[in-house]
Formats: C-alpha cells, sequence, structure tokens
C-alpha cells in the first residue's frame, strides 16, 4: 500500500518533468527511439508508449517539427524544437532553475 | 514497407500460429484502430521537399514500425517482448487520444448532477401525481388503492428515472463535446500547456485580465430555470406515462372516474416521441440557461434555435398529426349535463383549425416574447 503510494506520487512528480527532459534533448533533430536511449543514457527513463503521443502533442503544439526520413532502410520520423519550441524551452528553464532553487531551499538541511 | 525480418516464426497465439510479422501488424493495428482517423499532418521527405497530406494512423503505423524494430534490435530481443514492454495497445492509443476519454467531463460534472437532482425531483412529482390519480381512479377499497398507488409509484419512478438519466445525460455530453461555456468564471486555472497555446509565452496573472461581471440584469435567476426544468420534467413523464390524466373526471360520490382524455391515446405511441422530443428541445435550452447563469451569446444562440424549433415542433403537432381527441367536447357535454359551450369558450372550437391556430399563436407570442427578452438582455447586458 505504502510502496503504491510512493510509486504513484513518484511518477506524479516525473511526469511533470517529461516536457522539459523531452525538449531539451531536441535541438537537434532526432527520432523516437533515438530519444529513448539518450533520456535512458542520462537517467531519465521514459516509455515509448508515454514518449510517442507526446511528441506528437508537442507537434501539435507547435512547439516541435517533423521530418520523414525515407533515405534509410527503415522510414524515420525525425522530431526538431522550432523557434516558438525554443523560446518556450528557454522559458520553461528559467521556472525549473528557479523552482529548483526553492526546492533546495525548502529541502535543504532534510535529507531526514 | 518490409516490417521486419522475420527471425521466430513459433508462437501459437489465441488466433493461431503467428510470426513476428504478423503480431506487429496485429499489434499496430489493435493501436491506431482506437486512434481518431480525423486530422492530417505534413509529412515531408528529406530527399525531395514533397509536402504529403497523410492520415495520422498511416504515420503512427510506420513510426510504430520502427520504433519495434529499434526495439528488436537494439535491445536484442523477441518482438515478443518488445510488444510486452510497449504495453497493452488499447493503453497506448489511449495515450493517443490525449485526455478526452469521459463522457462528462470535470468542467460539467457538478452541473450534470446538479441538474440531474432537479430532473429527479421533476420525476419524483409527476411519478406521486400519477400514482395518486391512478389509486384514486380505480379506488374501491384501501388495500385496492395501495396496490395501485404503489404499483404506478414503483413503475413509473423506474421508468422515469432511465428516461431523464439518458436525457440528461444526452445534453451534457453534447454540451462537453461543443465545449460550450457553462459558468460565470475567469479563465482557468494556469498550466504549462497554456504556454504552448497560441497566447504570448508568458502572460502572468493580472487583475486587469479578469473578465467584467455580468451585469445584475443580465444575470439569469437560477430559480426561474430550476421550475422551468421541474416543469418540463414533470410534463413529459406525465405525458410518457400517464397521458390519460390529461381529461376530464368526475366524482359519482364513491370513485373517480375518467371521463374523456383530450389526447388521442389510440395513437398516443406515435405522438409521445415527437411531443418529448420538443420538450427535450426546450430541457436542453433551460439546462444551457441554468450551467451559464447570464445572458450571453451561447444562450441567446441557443434560446432562438430551441423556439424555432419547438413553433415547428408545435405547428407538426397540431397541424399533421392526430394530437387530440376530437370527440372530448362531446364526450364532455354528454358527461356533464351542459348542453353547450358558452361562445367565448375554446372548447367551442375543439377539434377545428380555429382551437390549433389559437393554441400556436398563443405559443408563438409566448416563444417572440421569451426570445425577444433574451435577445435584448443579452445586446443590451453583455
Amino acid at each position: 500500500m505504502e510502496k503504491d503510494l510512493l510509486e504513484g506520487l513518484l511518477s506524479e512528480l516525473r511526469r511533470g518533468t517529461l516536457v522539459l527532459c523531452v525538449l531539451s534533448q531536441l535541438r537537434e533533430a532526432r527520432y523516437g527511439y533515438s530519444l529513448i536511449q539518450s533520456l535512458e543514457g542520462k537517467g531519465v527513463s521514459i516509455d515509448a508508449n508515454t514518449l510517442y503521443p507526446l511528441l506528437r502533442r508537442l507537434e501539435q503544439q507547435g512547439l516541435l517539427c517533423s521530418e520523414w526520413n525515407t533515405e534509410e532502410a527503415k522510414p524515420r520520423k525525425y522530431y526538431k524544437r522550432t523557434v516558438y519550441g525554443d523560446n518556450i524551452f528557454a522559458e520553461l528553464v528559467k521556472q525549473w532553475n528557479c523552482l529548483s532553487a526553492s526546492m533546495s531551499e525548502l529541502l535543504g538541511g532534510m535529507e531526514n | 514497407m518490409e516490417l521486419l525480418i522475420c527471425k521466430h516464426v513459433r508462437i501459437i497465439g489465441r488466433y493461431g500460429k503467428l510470426n513476428d510479422k504478423d503480431m506487429i501488424e496485429r499489434y499496430i493495428y489493435e493501436v491506431i484502430k482506437r486512434v481518431p482517423q480525423e486530422g492530417t499532418n505534413t509529412r515531408k521527405k528529406k530527399s525531395g521537399n514533397t509536402n504529403q497530406t497523410s492520415e495520422i494512423r498511416e504515420e503512427i503505423r510506420l513510426e510504430l514500425a520502427s520504433l519495434i524494430e529499434d526495439m528488436c534490435d537494439a535491445e536484442d530481443c523477441s518482438v515478443e517482448e518488445a510488444l510486452e514492454k510497449l504495453g497493452a495497445p488499447y493503453e497506448f492509443a489511449k495515450r493517443y487520444r490525449g485526455d478526452n476519454c469521459y463522457l462528462i467531463g470535470p468542467e460539467y460534472y457538478d452541473n450534470y448532477l446538479w441538474v440531474l437532482k432537479i430532473a429527479l425531483v421533476g420525476i419524483g412529482i409527476s411519478s406521486l401525481i400519477s400514482a395518486i390519480v391512478q389509486g384514486i381512479v380505480g379506488f374501491g377499497n384501501y388495500i385496492d388503492f395501495f396496490i395501485d398507488f404503489f404499483t404506478e409509484l414503483l413503475v413509473t419512478f423506474t421508468s422515469g428515472i432511465c428516461s431523464i438519466m439518458t436525457i440528461v445525460t444526452i445534453i451534457f455530453a453534447v454540451l462537453e463535446r461543443q465545449k460550450v461555456k457553462v459558468s460565470i468564471k475567469p479563465e482557468g486555472k494556469w498550466t504549462v500547456n497554456d504556454l504552448t497555446k497560441n497566447i504570448p509565452a508568458v502572460k502572468p496573472w493580472s487583475p486587469l485580465a479578469l473578465p467584467p461581471v455580468p451585469d445584475k440584469r443580465a444575470i439569469i435567476k437560477r430559480g426561474d430555470s430550476v421550475v422551468s426544468i421541474i416543469f418540463i420534467t414533470v410534463f413529459m413523464a406525465l405525458l410518457l406515462f400517464a397521458p390519460q390524466l390529461f381529461g376530464y373526471f368526475s366524482y359519482d360520490g364513491q370513485r373517480l372516474q375518467s371521463i374523456a382524455c383530450v389526447f388521442n391515446l389510440t395513437e398516443w405511441s406515435t405522438i409521445a416521441p415527437v411531443f418529448c422530443l420538443f420538450l427535450f428541445i426546450g430541457l436542453t435550452d433551460e439546462i444551457i440557461r441554468l450551467v451559464t447563469g447570464y445572458y450571453c451569446k451561447p444562450v441567446m444562440y441557443s434560446n432562438i434555435i430551441c423556439n424555432i424549433l419547438q413553433i415547428a415542433g408545435a405547428v407538426i403537432l397540431f397541424k399533421f398529426m392526430p394530437l387530440w381527441n376530437t370527440e372530448f367536447a362531446t364526450q364532455l357535454l354528454n358527461n356533464t349535463g351542459i348542453r353547450e359551450f358558452s361562445s367565448g369558450d375554446i372548447l367551442r372550437f375543439w377539434g377545428s383549425n380555429v382551437f390549433d391556430n389559437i393554441l400556436l399563436a398563443g405559443i408563438c407570442a409566448i416563444s417572440f416574447i421569451e426570445t425577444g427578452i433574451t435577445i435584448y438582455k443579452t445586446l443590451k447586458y453583455t
């Protein structure tokens, strides 16, 4: 019960950061699976069934643009931040830094 | 496109032997069949700059196919393992559809419950009226009265609840789908997602951004709407379950007897649904007024449309359907001892075009007045 509750809270905590995580990796064009690997390499785990719909949503919102690369053996859809996405990302990073500083302040000395 | 080199052809699935290609195709099909089909997207090929409009489903199909292949290659796992990792296709599809997976969302839920309660009060009243009259009409002794009373109450109340819940739910589901704005409130709570809408990236909340409070004269009194909703619900329930109550009853000293009904009960199974459809339109209009709370454009448009439809409905009912019991006036004369109706009595014109025209004129006048007030208050105060 306690474990379920903790997992639920952690999942909620992570969910809020996913957009920022994904946007951070898309200054250069990447396709979905390479993005999963890149995020996992940096310690952020994201399921494909979360990432792919999220990429589509961010594209619909104008934060990402996409291109199909059909030159290789497998056709792949590459996503990249748009200029609008860059602006939003910069703003989100600014907010994240503020939040992070506030959280450190709040949680400082509360390790136990 | 070749989806995948078939490495494993050995799995016996529920629907027969599956190779990897079958499994991938089935999985992708199960996902994309649940994703909304409408909408287009632009696919650009790197090699050319050819713009092609393709269905979202086709794009998702291609993306998933390459994802599964990538997973198998990079993680050195079987297709089955990759698909298990991706999770159930309906869960995957649900995330593509976003969060609009409910019939009535949180924005409307409170109002929905509120209207439902009001409508249930209406059903309760109509069931009680119907049961009391039914019990009195068949009155022989107290046991019969109570049997008739409780049977009628149970039947009417149960069927009434089912009908009204369906009707109210349909109305709110439509409001939800059409995103009709329903309450007086400031802009929705700010979320990060708002940054991505077509508004400036950073738009700090300011008291200046608060919408104006509607003019007091533009506020629609909840009490008025509640009374109308209860009235329409009671009327609708009685029309459906006890149309015989609209008529003349006489008491011979021992029991109450139904003498004549104003409606044509022999054709009632055809007439009642049409009648209720137009009451349903009126109910929709009242619900929109109730949940919106003040005169504004949506209320005005709803009122205009609903009143036009209701006038059209009245014309259909009075002019093209055998709504009335044509013998009502005669039955009344025969059973009351009255020789003839006085010259100013509307019953004198029973069964004639004049009678229908008088009623139609009354309905039109009420509708025009109501619409006129709505348009006036909307344009003047909002």
